[in-house]
């Protein structure tokens, strides 16, 4: 906070900084100098001391070591059972989803999942919602902690959309598209599409 | 550090196991200082950790695994948080409640504790997420704009913000 000057009373964000121990020694010398002489600021700042030491005593309640020491495992075990749902319960949607449906369906089998990054490699979330209309997240249905929908826009955000595919693994991509051509193949009315899409 | 993160972007199960021993209990702290439920921050702390093990192999390395971890933990909290309708104490009532008594007897800093809870948990979800991730586990507002996806003026703001809230809620006018 070089602006700090000797002429004026510090801002309130200064203060807060002051006593939050992150000024330059400059600057929280200038602002104890201004201290001596100013009851308001002294005031102010004794009551975010005040206010600090009541939030100290905030303490994280004692959890059992088994649930760290198992946390890996579980980890691994939730990733393997929401595998499937998640790639049975996306809602992607919108144009340009469905122009990657088209294209799977119309594409030879080799060169489909290329098709996923020429696609969609440049597309960020945020112009896939904008675009959709709606946040178009997936349902994660894990055992162990219910039923979760991932929201594109807070867990994917400022990412592309290809990040998501990206987080599958080669052959759930190679399932992804499996089922996509059987859901259309087997059923390509509105209702189904709706269902599947969530859209 | 910079070593952990390509080894997991890398597949290393070892790495995986090593970032869970080292982060899963600061998550936990985070998640609950964020949700204020012990159970709720658990279920989270999972499934972070679940995320970060599917998508290990997207971590690029552009921040430090714990910052890509943190910000992993505070985007699953927002989620969670959307959802879930919480009670607000009233602003007069945890102002009162702190200025009867001063004694530090176990009964009283039990009080405290829970009252130091309900007023984190008057801040709105950015504020409170900063808040925390500079008050309680001293981040730099560099480290804290990384996770948040700001800037560092940003982070600072939501930061004095939160602050100046919590001081007149504690009774500081």
């Amino acid at each position: 906070v070089s602006t700090l000057k000797r002429d004026r009373h510090p801002e309130t964000g200064e203060l807060i900084d002051f006593v939050d121990g992150t000024l330059s020694d400059e600057s929280r010398n200038v602002i104890l100098e201004h201290l001596k002489t100013c009851d308001r600021c002294s005031t102010y700042v004794r009551s975010l001391e005040k206010t600090f030491e009541v939030l100290s005593h905030d303490q994280v309640p004692q959890v059992e070591p088994a649930f760290f020491a198992y946390l890996a495992a579980k980890a691994r075990r939730s990733d393997e059972r929401a595998g499937w749902r998640r790639l049975l319960v996306p809602s992607l949607a919108g144009a340009a989803v469905v122009a990657f449906i088209m294209l799977v369906l119309l594409m030879p089998a080799q060169q489909e999942l290329d098709q996923i990054d020429l696609i969609m490699a440049d597309m960020t979330t945020q112009e896939l919602i904008e675009s959709v209309g709606e946040d178009v997240g997936y349902e994660t249905v894990l055992e162990d902690v219910g039923g979760d929908f991932i929201s594109l826009e807070d867990y994917y955000q400022g990412e592309t959309v290809y990040d998501f595919i990206e987080t599958l693994s080669r052959a759930e991509q190679e399932q992804l598209v499996v089922e996509i051509k059987k859901i259309m193949g087997s059923d390509t009315s509105s209702s189904s599409n709706q269902t599947f899409w969530g859209c | 550090m910079k070593d952990l993160g390509r080894r997991l972007a890398g597949g290393d199960e070892e790495a995986f196991n090593e970032t869970v021993e080292r982060f899963s209990r600061q998550v936990f702290a985070v998640c609950f200082r964020i949700l204020r439920d012990t159970e709720e921050a658990k279920d989270m702390v999972q499934e972070v950790f679940t995320r970060v093990y599917l998508k290990r192999h997207s971590f690029k390395g552009h921040s430090s695994v714990y910052t890509w971890i943190y910000r992993i933990a505070i985007n699953l909290c927002f989620s969670h948080l959307k959802r879930k309708r919480t009670e607000t104490v009233p602003l007069d009532e945890v102002a009162y409640r702190l200025a009867v008594g001063e004694d530090t007897a176990d009964s009283r800093l039990e009080e405290l504790r829970d009252l130091v809870g309900k007023m984190i948990e008057t801040l709105p979800a950015k504020q409170r997420a900063v808040f925390v991730l500079r008050f309680y586990e001293k981040l730099s507002f560099k480290e804290i704009a990384e996770v948040m996806k700001t800037s560092v003026g940003g982070a600072k703001a939501n930061y004095h913000f939160a602050v100046e809230h919590l001081r007149k809620l504690a009774g500081g006018g």
